[in-house]
């Protein structure tokens, strides 16, 4: 064990808070979603499978071996998504936490699995690149999904999981965290400057986007 | 039955946290002879088989037709959208096909319309006049909402940026499958204990 028990305490605590963080701004809804903070380069902690955020406790994270998923021990049964989570840290020595969640403008850009151009300088800094791509499709729980992930993360710290989510990833929780902030406003950002482009309009609201919509499909 | 009503209760505040609160949403659980049914008065009522009207009368058909324990009729914006448009959201999202089903249409706004389409499905359209969700438990009618509101967002927000890739209909089916066997009939009945409606 390359880590201490104060250590290992600390961690178990971040990975709570952010669970606790991601439902305070909406990140994600109810229990879905995951995340995973390093130990050492043999090791992780994840979140369980299908627990409520504000229930958990760090202690029911379990620790999880990054080469091999399947071995896990303490904690409570761990998420189903960890492979994916292992991979990304498995390939990138310098990431140290994952959040894999699905919050709402993201979805929308992994439903039309379509690129995000990151316009802003500090976003492209942040992000890791001038696009997030998307990962190819796979049926969750999928060797197709995990590696569509791990390839389309590569150069970024964050991509789309078509038809599912996105994944952030960071050197820390907190940059994990602020990298999915930035994705979900960026996200959102560009969608409503497409609205804007599509009506011609120069303010933007949900009603602009619902009539243009409306209007197409009754095309 | 005190608990079941602190259930719906506890299921309408969600729908105001989860940003799923329109025009006159209702939350109703089957009871003996009826049901119980919370409004935007957030006055928990009871009305028994043969005596509703207006919405009162949507609900106790769904219940007289279908298998469903529970029923949100909700009016969330991005879900009035498509409703409003009379469309068919396909599945655009992994959990859309898991938890809603492979599509979701939408009827005319007629009782029997709607009765019709909830059987052997668990949501629908209904034309200018938002969505119906059912489940077997108040906690699964709100999460098929939940979900109902997300893809609708994908499929409206979507619509500027060329538009939303369908999942392939045997993987979306594959999928629905797997969540129902995997929602099992032992966590339904847990969480219906907890809802009060054992």
């Amino acid at each position: 064990m390359a880590w201490t028990a104060e250590e290992e305490l600390r961690l178990r605590q971040v990975i709570k808070d952010a669970g606790v963080n991601l439902l305070k701004e909406n990140l994600v809804q109810g229990t879905w979603g995951n995340t995973a903070v390093r130990l050492d380069s043999e090791y992780m902690l994840v979140t369980p499978t299908g627990l409520d955020y504000i229930a958990l406790k760090p202690e029911d994270m379990p620790v999880v071996n990054i080469a091999d998923p399947s071995i896990w021990r303490d904690g409570k049964k761990p998420t189903s998504e960890r492979k994916i989570h292992a991979s990304v840290m498995a390939d990138r020595p310098e990431i140290n936490a994952t959040i894999h969640s699905h919050p709402y403008y993201c979805s929308v850009f992994a439903s039309v699995r379509r690129e995000l151009p990151v316009q802003d300088k500090a976003d492209r800094e942040l992000l890791g690149g001038e696009n997030i791509r998307v990962g190819k499709y796979g049926l969750p729980g999928t060797k197709t999904l995990k590696k569509g992930t791990v390839e389309a993360i590569k150069g970024r710290n964050a991509c789309f999981m078509a038809s599912h989510g996105v994944f952030c990833a960071g050197k820390d929780m907190d940059e994990a965290f602020e990298i999915m902030r930035a994705m979900e406003r960026c996200c959102k950002n560009y969608i409503e400057e497409m609205t804007l482009k599509a009506t011609g309009q120069s303010v933007y609201s949900d009603e602009l986007l619902f009539d243009y919509f409306v209007s197409r499909m009754s095309k | 039955m005190s608990k079941l009503q602190d259930a719906l209760l506890e299921q309408y505040n969600r729908l105001e946290e989860y940003n799923l609160l329109g025009d006159s949403d209702y939350i109703s659980a089957r009871t003996d002879g009826g049901m119980l049914i919370v409004g935007p008065s957030r006055e928990v009522k009871f009305v028994a088989y043969g005596k509703g009207e207006g919405e009162d009368a949507l609900h106790l058909a769904i219940y007289a037709d279908t298998d469903a324990a529970a029923i949100v009729h909700a009016h969330p914006g991005y879900v009035s959208a498509v409703s409003k448009a009379g469309a068919t959201i396909p599945a655009v999202l992994d959990d859309m096909a898991q938890i809603v089903g492979p599509t979701c249409r939408t009827v005319a706004a007629d009782n029997r319309k709607v009765v019709k389409e909830l059987k052997g499905r668990n949501s629908c359209l209904i034309k200018g006049d938002g969505a119906v969700t059912t489940g077997r438990t108040l906690d699964e009618a709100f999460t098929c909402m939940l979900v109902l509101q997300k893809a609708s967002i994908c499929y409206v927000g979507g619509s500027v940026l060329g538009g939303c890739t369908v999942i392939n209909g045997i993987e979306a089916r594959l999928m629905r499958f797997v969540y129902k066997k995997k929602y099992s009939k032992i966590n339904t009945e847990n969480k219906k204990a907890e809802e009060g409606n054992a």
